[in-house]
């Protein structure tokens, strides 16, 4: 496997670096990539429709996953290396697309997929309100859920999902006080993100993002359910009198 | 053909690894216990070391981007007494379900693996979550 260096999340100057390949051939892609996300197919990521979010599911998307170089090499014992020798255009292709999109902020290249065979990158860049609340220790674990392959649970366990990763980002943007308690992330084996902190009476909350709808519990009266994403601002109401 | 079950007088091990554990803040996901056909392991079969050692060749994954850091026991007894107590009552089972072996699959033989079959919701997960006994691995580095 190819060497990873894993570098502890920092926010001094410059882009937030929470991980990067060493060697020569992703030297290029060190000073922009936050983090990289694992999934499986472009698809999620037309599921994307939220104000904090483009619309990803138009021709720039499409015509982006058309840029990037399918992946026909000859079967190897390590399908990352494959990956890492044969996208290199594809990552600086996709690189000066994502500056078209949402320059000068978006520095964020996806440059891993779980089925190598069918080469898909995603890319997606978090809110700076979404990097507060999480914090060093939530984006260092996000970082490590990218990276989850799937059956990463003893044979079961889906790769992270991009439209959870986007409810995630639009929910913290919503909510800023999160940043305060430091809620923990966790990513559930169906590849959705989870958010766990406790009230002000230390009764747990759980919030589970899929990408279109939120289950979430409250240890305090033990009520747990789902919620339209559509409908989450009260939700959001009762979680700040809740964390207040 | 139903599957044998497990008495209540056996304790079983739940495998904690870092995906639904947060060390450095010390939280729990109900996700250890949530959902059906969760996995654990009988200790009337298989020792703590033995299963801690499949427990980390099927879950840690290299550079220790997760790994297990712990087992959770509970006698199945009393996890059956606390679904019936919850408010929302169920009785749960614990049956039997050895695993042979499947390198290809990087499945480790575990004749001591047994599965809940019913579905545990969040609230109760934590319930159960809650009653755990948790094991830490004793390390090299902690010698």
């Amino acid at each position: 496997m190819m060497p990873t260096t894993q570098l502890a999340p920092t926010f001094s100057g410059g882009p937030l670096v929470i991980g990067r390949r060493r060697g020569a051939r992703h030297r290029f892609a060190i000073e922009e990539v936050e983090f990289s996300i694992q999934t499986q197919n472009l698809s999620d990521l037309t599921k994307i429709q939220s104000p904090a979010t483009p619309d990803l599911s138009n021709n720039e998307t499409n015509q982006l996953g058309d840029d990037i170089p399918s992946q026909t090499a000859a079967s190897s014992d390590n399908p990352e290396e494959e990956i890492d020798r044969n996208d290199v255009n594809g990552i600086a292709s996709i690189s000066r697309q994502i500056k078209q999109w949402r320059a000068p902020r978006t520095n964020i290249i996806s440059v891993r997929t779980a089925r190598p065979r069918h080469f898909r990158p995603q890319v997606r860049v978090l809110s700076e309100n979404a990097r507060q609340a999480l914090g060093a220790n939530g984006l260092r674990r996000l970082f490590e859920f990218s990276e989850y392959r799937v059956g990463w649970d003893a044979g079961r366990g889906q790769p992270l999902s991009i439209g959870s990763l986007s409810s995630l980002e639009w929910f913290l943007d919503r909510l800023p006080e999160l940043s305060a308690i430091e809620p923990s992330l966790f990513l559930t084996r169906n590849g959705n993100l989870q958010l766990v902190f406790e009230d002000h009476s230390g009764n747990a909350i759980e919030i589970e993002f899929f990408p279109d709808k939120l289950e979430y519990y409250f240890e305090d009266n033990d009520e747990e359910g789902f919620i339209q994403l559509s409908d989450v601002n009260g939700l959001i109401d009762r979680l700040r009198i809740f964390i207040a | 053909m139903p599957r044998p079950l497990c008495p209540p007088e056996e304790n079983i091990l739940r495998a904690i690894h870092t995906a639904f554990w947060d060390t450095s803040k010390n939280r729990w996901t109900s996700e250890l216990f949530k959902g059906e056909k969760v996995s654990v392991s009988r200790l009337a079969i298989l020792s703590m070391e033995a299963l801690f050692a499949i427990f980390h060749a099927e879950l840690d994954s290299p550079p220790r981007n997760r790994y297990v850091v712990g087992g959770g026991e509970i006698n199945i007894g009393s996890l059956q007494q606390i679904a019936l107590n919850y408010e929302h009552p169920i009785k749960l089972t614990v049956e039997e379900d050895p695993i042979e072996a499947d390198p290809a699959r990087r499945i480790e033989a575990n004749p001591a693996h047994a599965e809940i079959p019913q579905n545990i919701t969040k609230g109760l997960a934590r319930k159960i979550i809650a009653a755990l006994i948790i094991h830490y691995e004793q390390t090299d580095e902690d010698a």
